[in-house]
């Protein structure tokens, strides 16, 4: 009696189903930063979505990172990216604004705000999205070694990608986010990516721009 | 309390452990020509690998996917039969949203090697009973396998129908079902800490070369 009893145990635990995890903790991710913005993501039709990387310097081997550390706070396979070599058919295009700087290791200290980042797009039409998402990465004229620099373009790479994948705005409340205002931290956060998850399971109101 | 004949059994399993280990080769009263060998091709089902709920709840699992697979089998004392079987099968693994909505993640390829014991129930119908390994071979490493593919121990059962309208070609059907508890790294990471039990079945058509009744 006692082994039956067991051996049903047995079953019953074994066919529970696992309890699925909280996926709360995440910001605000549309435009105005209230949940009343624009709500864009990519559309699973649209992925891989294809980056176009200014060859000067090490930027396409950032950009690269940038998408792997954002595909990879994905479980189910919602975002993914690829590098392509043909600007005019391409979702996302990364240049430098100005300056480029030379490739030496990041630093590993502690943030230096040496450069800052631009994403933005060509215009609106009704509700579509119209041309490429453009990210642009400045270097700032001041006293920043060559290797705080290189981290800085690093973090801010992955900041504005988050941007063009539909984080549209600065408002991420911790100095810890990378889609903080100033990005300081160097991989996404628990909160980044319970953002990027919950935004790529919202109905958004815009949608992406024609190819 | 050892049931009548439970030691037979495992006399009997231990054989088959050293004969398996050892190759056919080592065991010279079994007879290398003994070995039959049979190969499969069908279609397998596999329940839900991952439940999840970000905003809306979702499955993910594998669409149904071509099976194949290759047998070998020993006779021991009638009616048993000691085998092993390599079982291949490939498909998208997706997303199933709750709107019906798919979202393929990436292609998976599942191996399995097992080993059991089967005996015949009645002249046309046979049953097994396996275990073994299965590894997931996913394309990419992406989502719930962006740690790459784990292996998983796993049991299955499985049934032989061999009508004589068939047989006599060397073919005969086979409805094989296995479990095996699912998780993966990424998703330890993302918060789950319980396995699920996944089933798969496969249904397929045999052919034993050289069996023709």
């Amino acid at each position: 009696m006692t082994r039956r009893l067991l051996a049903l145990v047995l079953v019953v635990a074994a066919c529970t189903p696992p309890d699925a995890p909280s996926h709360a903790g995440g910001y605000a991710f549309d435009s105005d930063g209230n949940g009343q913005g624009y709500i864009f993501h990519w559309p699973g039709d649209r992925l891989p979505v294809r980056f176009w990387v200014d060859p000067r310097g090490d930027l396409r081997a950032l950009v690269q990172r940038g998408i792997d550390v954002w595909q990879d706070q994905f479980v189910y396979g919602e975002f993914t990216g690829t590098v392509v070599s043909d600007s005019s058919h391409a979702d996302v295009i990364v240049t430098w604004a100005d300056s480029v700087p030379p490739s030496v290791p990041p630093d590993s200290g502690p943030p230096v705000r040496a450069c800052g980042g631009l994403t933005q797009t060509d215009s609106l039409v009704g509700n579509r999205i119209q041309g490429a998402f453009h990210s642009s990465i400045t270097i700032l004229i001041g006293g920043a070694t060559p290797g705080q620099v290189e981290a800085c373009v690093a973090r801010t790479v992955i900041h504005e990608l988050g941007h063009d994948l539909g984080i549209l705005n600065d408002d991420a409340p911790d100095s810890t986010d990378i889609m903080y205002f100033t990005p300081y931290a160097s991989v996404p956060s628990a909160a980044d990516r319970a953002t990027v998850q919950v935004l790529y399971h919202t109905t958004p109101n815009l949608l992406p721009p024609l190819r | 309390m050892i049931l009548p004949g439970a030691g037979t059994l495992r006399r009997r399993g231990a054989q088959v452990a050293v004969c398996w280990a050892l190759g056919t080769a080592a065991a010279p009263r079994i007879g290398a020509a003994q070995v039959a060998l049979a190969v499969s091709a069908g279609v397998r089902y596999s329940t839900v690998l991952v439940h999840d709920q970000i905003v809306t709840a979702f499955d993910v699992r594998p669409a149904l996917a071509p099976a194949f697979s290759v047998t070998a089998s020993l006779p021991l004392d009638p009616p048993w039969r000691a085998g092993a079987v390599l079982d291949l099968s490939t498909s998208e693994v997706r997303r199933e949203d709750a709107d019906g909505t798919v979202q393929p993640i990436t292609h998976l390829t599942q191996a399995a090697l097992a080993v059991g014991l089967g005996r015949a129930l009645r002249p046309w119908l046979s049953g097994s009973v396996r275990v073994g390994v299965l590894k997931y071979l996913p394309s990419q490493d992406l989502g719930p396998f962006q740690d790459g593919g784990p292996f998983f121990p796993f049991a299955q059962a499985t049934i032989d129908l061999a009508p004589a309208v068939v047989s006599r070609f060397g073919l005969g059907l086979e409805l094989r079902a296995d479990v095996h508890r699912f998780i993966t790294d990424a998703l330890r990471l993302e918060g789950f800490s319980d396995a699920r039990v996944v089933t798969r079945i496969a249904g397929a058509l045999t052919w034993t070369p050289g069996r023709s009744r």
